[in-house]
């Protein structure tokens, strides 16, 4: 015993009613389990069942990430071949009218304009009154 | 678990665990579980036990993710792992507002208040029965110590820290950790009076 270490306290804690006290094996299993998967790398940690969290739930989530991901990998592919058509469309060259073949009927000539109105070639109205 | 690891010493085991092997960590634990467990408990208290499962692994979490910092050099892996255990443990008392910051160290008789809060068994004559008895009033005792004289008596006794050694864990000055210590004892003792007075000092 010294003046700042008393053996008999030490023995007294070594003797009390606690001295014996175990955690819980839940607490035991959760300090190991979260030990290991700190080893793990992450996706694997999220795969690993936390204690309580149903199976059905994580396979729920990786099917809905599975689905929305394979939905717009199909949408853009769906996508991608008319818009590519568009612009082969857009870039092709115009094609050149076919020369006219010989003995074919001539086209009609497109009709010539109208005449101008009667209204601009008679005089307007108030210079007639002042005549 | 390799039988191996079984030989090695706590810095060792902590250094493979921290490198990738997990079976490092079971051994780790496996040797230190109870120890920490009731130094946690203890400093926790009566009023906090139902807390000292979430602290304990709390601490044991905060092991795991300072893995990569520990550096054997430094301190013994016992060592490091009590400090975490005991800030987090001062940690839940904070937040419970059970530590008492600034406790006055210079008071003349620490011993009247606390022995107006304590009841005092008669010892058994019975070995066993006696040092059971003493250990119960002895956790009665810490009960009444202000967290910080509690923690360092804990750190002192139970976990084997040096007055040097408890300085440097607690970062306070070579003399108040002293004087804490100091403190913590003379409340012990009076608190244990009949107990005490019963034994030649044990050495």
């Amino acid at each position: 015993m010294t003046e700042l270490r008393d053996a008999r306290l030490r023995k007294a804690l070594e003797e009390a009613p606690d001295a014996h006290a175990q955690p819980p094996a839940r607490i035991r299993e959760a300090i190991r389990a979260a030990a290991h998967g700190a080893m793990q790398p992450w996706w694997r940690r999220w795969w690993a069942a936390p204690r309580g969290q149903p199976q059905a739930l994580r396979w729920i989530a990786f099917a809905s990430v599975a689905l929305v991901a394979g939905g717009v990998v199909l949408s853009e592919r769906w996508a991608s071949p008319p818009a590519r058509q568009e612009v082969a469309v857009a870039q092709a060259p115009a094609p050149m009218p076919a020369p006219p073949a010989q003995g074919a009927i001539a086209p009609v000539p497109a009709k010539p304009p109208a005449a101008p109105a009667r209204e601009a070639a008679a005089p307007p109205q108030s210079q007639r009154q002042s005549q | 678990m390799p039988p191996a690891f079984r030989e090695l010493p706590d810095e060792d085991l902590m250094l493979a665990y921290a490198g990738g092997d997990a079976a490092a960590f079971d051994v780790l634990y496996a040797r230190h579980e109870a120890a920490l467990y009731r130094f946690v408990r203890r400093l926790l208290g009566a009023p906090l036990a139902a807390q000292a499962d979430e602290v304990f692994q709390d601490a044991w979490l905060r092991i795991v993710a300072a893995r990569a910092s520990f550096v054997p050099r430094g301190a013994a892996w016992r060592t490091w792992a009590f400090t975490i255990a005991h800030n987090a443990a001062m940690d839940r008392l904070r937040v419970a507002g059970r530590e008492v910051a600034l406790e006055r160290e210079d008071e003349d008789d620490p011993l009247e208040w606390l022995m107006a809060r304590l009841d005092h068994v008669a010892p058994s004559s019975e070995d066993h029965a006696f040092w059971r008895a003493a250990g119960a009033q002895l956790l009665h005792c810490l009960e009444a110590l202000p967290a910080a004289q509690r923690a360092a008596f804990l750190l002192h006794h139970e976990d084997g820290a040096s007055v040097e050694d408890l300085a440097q864990r607690l970062a306070l000055p070579f003399e108040t950790a002293k004087s804490r210590l100091r403190y913590a004892l003379r409340k012990l003792r009076g608190c244990m009076g009949q107990y005490l007075e019963a034994l030649e000092p044990a050495r």
